[in-house]
């Protein structure tokens, strides 16, 4: 087993050369690592955050978590132009990346995704037997299996019942788990490691087979010859408080970019390869999540039990999926409204409260621009049919809750207070202004986007950036559309197909 | 069991031991004063002792959490604090008093910068209710929430 080496005690200037140089330890990058070292190429990893192992990241505290492991303390954001909600949108920045920041929700590509790709971008290849052997070989990685039913918590079994009795269908949703005890709290790391990221699964194998994984560096560029693609360069985190400071090289005879949707468009605009359709950092699909809370007179203890175990996509026809999850109890009381007596009050009925959550298979509007630093900017417009259907999404949810006997709920409308059923069914949704919704995303997607032309596209089928060789991208960013469910399964599903083309190509000479 | 079937990664462990970014004294004060406001209760403020305790963790918390983090707290602190007041018609909130400043943080809540306001309230509620007798008062012990927890696996009996 190589060891992950952090960057931020090395010093002076890095040197190495590898075959392949893959940008990022996400979903994707870890996919491309683990197969082409397994294939016996030599593989280098950079990943910008530090290393946590799994099981010291399940005994963090979850601020702890927010603070070491997602990227910004989860302060990301995007803003909302023109009638659109500034989106909290959240990443991991770690070994392993947002993968170890997810609930561990899989779901494969939906077949009316599939069909989208395959008629508007012209993807007819991407069928679902296609893509059958690449999802086994993930499914299998990873340790996909359905969440029974006794492990969901009592504020799924809460939503699940009022979502049947008004003619939802709830499904159990699959995840990547090997022994969830039912913490509640996958998002900020397992107590058990049975959460199957990709750090406890995929980057071991790939060290296991002598690929060198860097914490703690940064990526400024990929180095061109030309249009090929020889390395990548930047500086290591190791200057004071973790600045950057020293310089490192990685020669390459090949480069994947797995940075992620915010970063890896970045990385290509920064190399000076914006290609012939100038679609990079374009296309940005989000997924706009809301939650609603629901108070019960009974006590629900949501914690106890699987954090995301059913869904309905009986809305999907409208563009709206419901998904079950959990927070921690000092995230949940967060987001109480009111101050002094009255918070403290609600807080202290965390016991009673039931969460569920609802996103929106949007049509995109997001975009990722150079910032003033490092960092990207990120903006989302909201298409005029998306944002109509944050009302139905908040109404749904709400009516769902009551059908099942809350006496009251918090919806995602800033400092709105908690309604009774008669409240809430008399509030104006409609009228709300859109910077007084709060809304959040974990599906950052599209900025990249895979296709079958140059003129329309980022990257390839298989990844590799249009009129360049040797250049490839492995990312959620080359997720062309939205695709209405969680990405994960997806992005690891598209990387593995990168990798195994990539596998069988051989290198320039 | 699963660990023993994988092989598992291994590497320097330090994030909690590296030193953290500095946060300006002026953040922290204001941050202070919000969260005696936030959580007191008619009469009176968190004790001194709770208060230095989230101070440290915010600390902490701002410090690893990176420049565009420290930035957006302070941005948003700053929001709430010096313009929030002119929306109650008044100038100051360090200095104000407890109610008053309530009555402030209820303006913003329900004005223009509810948006900053939630951000600033999300970091102090987080490590607020993270003190393990913020915890107990609000009732929500914290099986597979600290270090060292024991498994909680859901049963009939655990609810």
């Amino acid at each position: 087993m190589t060891p992950v080496e952090s960057c931020r005690t090395k010093e002076g200037r890095l040197e190495i050369e590898a075959d392949v140089v893959v940008v990022g330890s996400g979903a994707g990058g870890a996919v491309i690592a683990c197969e082409l070292a397994e294939a016996g190429h030599k593989v280098v990893v950079l990943e910008e955050g530090p290393f946590v192992p799994a099981l010291e990241h399940g005994q963090m505290r979850p601020s702890e978590s927010l603070r070491h492991v997602w990227r910004g303390g989860a302060f990301t954001v995007a803003f909302g132009l023109g009638d659109t909600p500034h989106i909290n949108v959240t990443m991991g920045r770690v070994v392993g990346g947002s993968s170890t920041v997810t609930g561990g929700v899989c779901f494969r590509v939906p077949g009316q995704v599939l069909s989208t790709w395959q008629r508007e971008r012209g993807m007819t290849h991407l069928t679902e037997s296609a893509l059958e052997p690449y999802y086994a070989s993930v499914e299998e990685a990873v340790h996909v299996e359905t969440v029974p039913v006794n492990m969901r918590s009592k504020s799924t079994e809460h939503f699940v019942r009022g979502a049947e009795a008004r003619g939802l269908v709830m499904k159990p949703i699959a995840r990547n788990t090997d022994g969830c005890n039912g913490c509640g709290r996958c998002n900020f790391g397992c107590p058990h490691v049975a959460k199957m990221s990709v750090d406890v699964t995929y980057l071991p194998r790939a060290a296991a087979k002598g690929a060198r994984i860097f914490a703690d560096c940064l990526v400024e560029r990929v180095i061109m010859k030309g249009d090929r693609a020889v390395g990548v360069e930047g500086r290591m985190a190791n200057g004071k408080y973790g600045k950057p400071k020293d310089a490192f090289v990685v020669r390459a005879k090949r480069v994947v970019l797995s940075a992620g949707a915010a970063y890896t468009p970045l990385l290509l605009r920064r190399s000076g390869i914006t290609g012939v359709s100038n679609q990079t950092g374009k296309n940005v699909t989000v997924h706009p999540g809301f939650r609603m809370i629901a108070r019960f007179s009974d006590e629900v203890r949501g914690w106890a039990g699987a954090m995301q175990s059913a869904y309905t996509d009986s809305l999907e026809h409208e563009g709206i999926t419901l998904m079950g999850l959990f927070v921690p109890p000092a995230v949940l009381a967060a987001t109480m409204p009111g101050q002094g007596p009255e918070l403290l009050r609600r807080a202290g009925t965390v016991k009673n409260l039931a969460i569920f959550g609802g996103i929106i298979h949007d049509e995109g509007g997001g975009r990722v621009w150079p910032g003033f630093g490092r960092e990207p900017i990120l903006t989302y417009r909201m298409a005029k049919h998306d944002r109509a259907l944050i009302p139905r999404v908040i109404r749904e949810m709400g009516e769902a809750f009551f059908a099942a006997g809350a006496k009251e709920v918090f919806t995602p409308i800033l400092g709105a207070p908690g309604m009774d059923a008669d409240a809430f069914r008399a509030f104006p949704f409609e009228d709300v202004k859109s910077r007084d919704i709060e809304c959040s995303s974990q599906h950052p997607l599209g900025s990249c986007r895979m296709g079958m032309t140059p003129e329309h596209s980022v990257v390839d089928t298989v990844g590799k950036v249009w009129d360049t060789r040797e250049l490839y991208v492995a990312d959620g960013s080359m997720v062309p559309t939205s695709l209405g469910v969680n990405p994960q399964l997806a992005i690891m599903t598209l990387a593995t197909r990168v990798a195994w083309h990539l596998r069988e190509t051989p290198y320039l000479s | 069991m699963h660990l023993r079937k994988r092989p598992v990664l291994v590497g320097p462990f330090d994030v909690k031991t590296r030193d953290p970014l500095p946060v300006g004294d002026g953040t922290v004060r204001r941050a202070r004063a919000v969260a005696e406001a936030l959580f007191s209760s008619e009469t009176e403020a968190p004790s001194p002792a709770r208060l230095d305790w989230l101070v440290k963790e915010l600390r902490g918390f701002v410090g690893h959490s990176g420049e565009d983090a420290r930035r957006i707290l302070a941005l948003s602190l700053f929001a709430v604090t010096v313009l929030g007041p002119l929306l109650a018609f008044k100038i100051g909130f360090v200095s104000k008093s407890l109610s008053e400043r309530r009555d402030i943080l209820d303006k913003v809540e329900h004005g223009p910068l509810s948006t900053a306001l939630l951000a600033v309230k999300a970091v102090l509620c987080i490590l607020y209710f993270e003190h393990p007798d913020a915890a107990k008062e609000i009732g929500a012990p914290f099986e597979c929430l600290v270090a060292g927890a024991p498994s909680h696996a859901h049963t009939e009996a655990s609810r």
